[in-house]
């Protein structure tokens, strides 16, 4: 548990003046809180005595030192609720650059509906923890102290009496906290599935749809519904006794007053006064002694939700920056060379890539062309570090990529992948991701090139129209010019098409490698295709088959040569010229 | 950037419920309704909690007793048990403590038994609501979802029905609770000593004026704070799926910085509920204690006087916490329970969202032709922007349509309408020779086999992803699907073959293998209608040879409109369409498009020219 807090460490420290501050005035409250019914004690002694005009400056003397604790308990409640505030600020704030820095890896390992749940709910949950559990703690503490000197300072047998269940109560926090804490962990993960069930039909929704699958996704929904029920219902099973537990506990203590505490007043030990006091202390005694149960609650859930953050803050991206790091240019040119490059995918039977060489020159451009599964984009995603090679190394410029900062590396390379992701901003705002920068005459030219907002594509206010989540009012064309413009307007000195245009027309797709082609001189470009027409416009084309290069040349050599290439080739070469009219 | 501010702007608006007592009794009303199959549990909870509250109101009375009749004996200090009790101090202190011991146990049960009950309710009303919200997302159109971001639809089935759980444990049965007790100790002062209960009242106008002014403002701030949480939920469900896109441009710094700003927000919101909370409960004591203060201003003359004990004065400063308790409590769960009541606002707006697909009458009737006919269909996403401008054509049964055009030039809208995902607003689309709005959309939908541009795969085995649900599709008819979309071999290659569980979206497969399981989905589900929608955009020619086999198969005896960009896969067509601009530019026939000379003749040319070449 000790580990786990650990992350709080620094958090805390932080506002080490305000926790001082704040605990400054818990203490304060406690103490006046303490001296209230000492006051209404000695009042009540007044009383019995007939002593009216004592018991009535008494009284006044009660509301002024319970006007001085109100002052003390707002300053306590502002400044430590205040700070788990601001600490759960800085968690999020550091939680979500952790996470958009972590790798695919982790991405294909916790579903998005899991990760919303931890940064949100977990989180709140680390919150309570650091707030209003820290403050309570604190408060159990100063009022135990407080009461059992003033108590022991008046009749010590009385005290013993008062706080012999104490023992009893530290041991059913300890085991229904212990209970808690594993049961909660269950609970959120029900609470992640269920998330994810949700997510997953969103995302699914259209062909989900087509096929009928409502009872069925009815029917798994119930199920992740149903576990999520019995788990917090088994969450109840175990603390609906804790509190009773407590307040029966409580409750003997209160005997013990009445009991113990009657008997001195006969014996004439005590006044009534002393009696009335304790009667208050025990009062004051029974939040503490209820509110420890809150405590228990609130710490238990939060360790257990601080354990799940812990696990994303403390996932340590495979594809980092390199501690030994070769010292970069000012200016990287473009050269690109795989050497001796394998990539096996875990799980995986046979190597995606198995010791592929290739060599692009800067400035120059290759297509990677063949079949699926061929091995072409797991090659090109090598180069902006999408993965890591499992053996051999990609070099930029004679820099092996893991030695070259990220940044810097991401900033040289434009990638548009066939399925881009676009956010639901407008359509300038998705151009604009690597340069938020650039000029509305930038974006627009970006755009043009892309040959996007032409008149076929009517969107309604041009640019500045809003892109549906997920994109989803583009056409998949649309959303692949989109992708494309959004990698011009960075001006790249690599680009990666990765089948960037399969889902544009031939004609469109013709045009815009024409523009392409205009800005390709001074840009090395990787051209991930399995149409020839697409190929054959770069300087080189690497031909792929079942992870191996197989064939490289240019085009008319390949041509030459036969084979797969030349076959492909025939086949495209009418629709090319079709094309072309 | 206006990233998150846009999002957020469109969160603000619909989170923010109407006000009114009224409303607020009528969203309880509907709450009523799911607490209905279980009220006897419910009112057991409800008698638990009663019996709970007044054994905690007998405590003070017996303060009284023993104070009045044993430790300082005062002979107008009589109760109602005082034949039961014995005159002899020590002993009769020792009962006392008996009795208290008895109702002390008593009451620490029916406090167990009130919380089993009360969660045994709330869990399983909560899961009651959950269920009917997924069941209501299922009969939602298409259009609803493209409109509302996700985050959000998420949120109403977890979060917001957590909250709404309060409504039972922390809200409805604690306010009910704290009532009673509050009712049982007024009752018990008033049999006391009504002159006291009197003083004691007079701080009851201040308890009630400074609770209606917290209540107002800590209602404020907490509907702040929901819409900074439905902010920071919308902003990180795009970060987290677009993630690659952020790191490729470097956007991880800026979109943090975006985040920055809601998360700021969010912590402002709070701070607001964290001051009305922080004055809140400092004056509420005080008010106990300027209570306590006029009790024994008054009080005290009485005791000394002889109208009041001394055990009935310290009886009623008892009474005074306890009395407090609650009323401190019903300020602070007012809070919690308004939490819930626009949590459930949010869910029921859900569910009052009619599905407005109208079913103009459903005759039983066998599909005996199944035909699509378009008939002057025009259609626009929003307002007058038309997609689809009075599209008419005729697919026979059996018979295969292929659609040629540009990107954007309405041929996906073509899917949307005929699974009618949205409606049309001017004409109408005949499947199997009847307008399918008379059809019910899932017996409409039955009929086909669909493969979409995304190929949408979910968390589950490649069993599971080809066949959807598992009573669906026998396990031999999945497989030799796989084997005719030439998957087959993929699958053999993977650790577990076809129990490997996929991640979400297919990561891990390439997306040709993601496009192959869609056909095998189809493929697996033998419908009489098949669409492909650029299903063949992504796969390379030799994979496309496949999956033409698997085409020919799947179109054999189907009657299907495929939306192609490649030659290839139109050449199966009996009738093609040329669209541009949402327009039909050439339609016809292959022999009556030939002989006109347009586009598609050029594109013929070709087609026979590669299949010269095959044949060689």
């Amino acid at each position: 548990m000790l580990s786990t807090i650990g992350t709080l460490k620094p958090y805390v420290l932080r506002y080490r003046w305000r926790y001082a501050g704040g605990l400054t005035a818990l203490f304060f409250r406690g103490a006046l809180a303490t001296a209230l019914p000492y006051v209404l004690g000695l009042s009540i002694d007044a009383l019995a005595a007939g002593e009216t005009d004592v018991a009535r400056r008494l009284a006044i003397l009660l509301l002024a030192v319970a006007a001085c604790k109100g002052v003390a308990q707002y300053a306590m409640r502002w400044v430590l609720i205040t700070i788990s505030r601001d600490i759960e600020y800085d968690l999020r704030g550091d939680l979500t650059a952790h996470l958009v820095g972590l790798d695919r890896r982790f991405y294909a390992r916790y579903r998005t509906g899991d990760l919303m749940a931890r940064s949100t709910n977990d989180l709140a949950q680390v919150r309570s923890l650091l707030g209003p559990g820290l403050m309570y703690t604190a408060e159990i503490g100063i009022v135990f102290i407080a009461v059992l000197s003033v108590m022991a300072w008046t009749d010590w047998a009385l005290t013993v009496l008062v706080f012999a269940p104490m023992p009893f109560v530290s041991l059913a926090a300890g085991y229904f906290g212990r209970r808690t804490h594993a049961q909660f962990q269950t609970v959120q993960q029900h609470f992640s599935s269920i998330s994810n069930r949700v997510q997953e039909y969103l995302t699914g929704l259209r062909m989900l749809r087509a096929y009928n699958q409502a009872p069925h996704e009815i029917r798994r929904f119930g199920e992740s519904n149903e576990a999520y029920m019995e788990a917090s219902f088994d969450l109840v099973r175990i603390w609906r006794s804790f509190y009773p537990t407590l307040e029966l506990l409580v409750g003997f203590t209160g005997i013990a007053v009445l009991g113990f505490g009657g008997w001195r007043v006969l014996e004439g030990g005590i006044t009534v006064g002393t009696f009335t006091m304790f009667l208050y202390f025990l009062a004051m005694l029974t939040w503490p002694l209820i509110g420890m149960g809150v405590v228990v609650n609130i710490t238990q859930r939060g360790v257990a939700s601080l354990g799940r953050l812990n696990e994303l803050l403390r996932y340590q991206p495979e594809i980092a920056d390199s501690p030994v790091q070769s010292e970069p240019p000012a200016h990287l040119r473009g050269d690109i060379e795989w050497r001796n490059v394998t990539v096996q995918y875990p799980g995986a039977r046979e190597p995606a890539l198995s010791e592929v060489n290739l060599r692009v020159p800067a400035g120059q451009s290759i297509a990677l062309i063949g079949p699926v599964g061929s091995g072409k984009s797991t090659l090109a995603n090598l180069v902006p570090r999408l993965l890591d090679a499992t053996e051999g190394e990609v070099l930029v410029d004679g820099f092996p990529v893991r030695q070259l900062p990220l940044t810097m590396l991401r900033e040289l390379v434009g990638h548009v992948p066939q399925e881009s992701f676009l956010f639901s901003r407008t359509i300038a705002a998705n151009i604009r991701l690597g340069r938020p920068e650039a000029t509305n005459r930038a974006v627009r030219s970006a755009a043009r090139d892309a040959l996007l907002n032409t008149p076929g594509d009517a969107f309604p206010k041009g640019l500045e129209t809003l892109v549906g989540e997920r994109g989803i009012t583009l056409s998949g064309g649309q959303k692949q010019r989109v992708s494309i413009a959004r990698a011009l307007l960075k001006d790249p000195g690599i680009l990666v098409l990765d089948d960037a245009t399969s889902s544009v027309d031939a004609q469109t797709e013709h045009a815009l490698w024409l523009r392409l082609q205009h800005g390709m001189r001074n840009r090395t470009v990787l051209i991930v295709t399995h149409r020839v027409s697409s190929a054959r416009l770069a300087d080189r084309i690497a031909l792929l088959d079942n992870g191996k290069v197989v064939d490289e040349g240019t085009h008319a050599e390949l041509i030459e040569r036969g084979g797969l290439y030349a076959r492909l080739h025939e086949r495209e070469r009418i629709e090319e010229e079709l094309a072309k009219q | 950037m206006s990233t998150g501010r846009s999002i957020g702007g469109e969160a603000v608006r619909s989170e923010t419920p109407a006000a009114g007592a009224i409303y607020d009794f009528a969203l309880l009303k509907r709450l009523w309704q799911y607490l209905r199959p279980y009220s006897g549990a419910a009112g057991c909870s409800l008698a638990l909690l009663m019996l709970h509250s007044a054994l905690g109101a007998f405590w003070p009375f017996l303060t009284q007793v023993a104070v009045d009749r044993y430790l300082k004996p005062d002979p107008a200090g009589t109760s109602f048990l005082d034949p039961y009790l014995p005159s002899e101090p020590l002993e009769g202190v020792l009962w006392v403590v008996g009795l208290y011991v008895v109702t002390l146990v008593l009451s620490g049960a029916a406090r167990a038994a009130q919380i089993h009950t009360m969660n045994f309710t709330g869990q399983r009303v909560m899961r009651d609501i959950r269920r009917e919200i997924f069941g209501h997302l299922q009969r939602l159109p298409v259009p609803y979802f493209d409109r509302t971001p996700s985050g959000r639809l998420i949120t109403r089935a977890t979060t917001d029905v957590d909250v709404l759980n309060e409504v039972f444990t922390s809200g409805l049965v604690a306010v009910a609770g704290d009532i009673l007790t509050l009712v049982c100790a007024f009752a018990a002062m008033m049999y006391l000593s009504p002159q006291l209960t009197l003083v004691y009242l007079g701080v009851a106008p201040l308890v009630l004026l400074v609770s209606v002014v917290f209540r107002k403002y800590a209602r404020a701030s907490f509907r702040d704070v929901r819409a900074a949480v439905a902010k920071l939920a919308s902003f990180l469900q795009e970060c987290f799926t677009g993630i690659t896109e952020i790191q490729l441009f470097n956007h991880q710094s800026r979109a943090v910085q975006d985040f920055a700003a809601i998360n700021e927000e969010h912590r402002l919101a709070n701070y607001r509920a964290v001051r009305a909370h922080a004055l809140f409960f400092p004056v509420i004591d005080w008010l106990n204690m300027f209570g306590l203060a006029l009790l024994i201003w008054f009080g005290g003359n009485w005791v000394v006087e002889g109208t009041v004990t001394l055990g009935v004065l310290l009886a009623f400063l008892q009474y005074g916490t306890k009395v407090f308790r609650p009323i401190q409590d019903l300020a602070e769960k007012y809070n919690v329970l308004q939490a819930a009541m626009a949590g459930a606002e949010r869910i029921f707006e859900l569910l009052d969202t009619d599905p407005p697909i109208p079913t103009r009458r459903e005759k039983k009737r066998k599909l005996t032709r199944p035909s699509i006919e378009f008939r002057n269909v025009w259609f626009a996403y929003k307002g007058e922007d038309w997609v689809l401008r009075d599209v008419s054509f005729y697919v026979a049964a059996g018979n295969m349509l292929a659609i040629v055009g540009h990107t954007g030039a309405g041929k996906s809208t073509l899917v949307n309408l005929v699974l009618r995902y949205y409606e049309i607003q001017k004409g109408s689309i005949l499947v199997g020779g009847r307008d399918i709005r008379d059809w019910t959309p899932e017996a409409l939908r039955a009929q086909f086999g669909v493969v979409l541009q995304d190929p949408c795969l979910l968390s589950g085995t490649i069993y599971e992803n080809i066949g959807l649900s598992d009573k669906g599709v026998p396990r031999a008819e999945i497989r030799r699907a796989a084997a005719n979309a030439h998957l087959a071999k993929h699958i053999e290659a993977l650790p577990k073959r076809y129990e490997e569980p996929l991640l979400e979206r297919g990561a891990g497969l390439s997306t040709g293998q993601k496009q192959l399981v869609a056909f095998a989905r189809a493929l697996a589900h033998d419908r009489p209608f098949l669409i492909l929608d650029e299903a063949t955009s992504s796969v390379d020619p030799e994979t496309e040879r496949d999956i033409r086999d698997t085409v020919t198969l799947l179109l054999a005896g189907r009657t299907s409109i495929v939306i192609a960009h490649r030659l290839s896969t139109i050449r199966q067509a009996g009738r093609i369409l040329v669209f541009h601009k949402g327009s039909i530019v050439e339609n016809g026939t292959h022999e009556t498009l030939i002989a006109k000379g347009g586009v598609y003749s050029r594109l013929h040319a070709l087609q026979s020219l590669e299949e010269l070449e095959e044949a060689s």
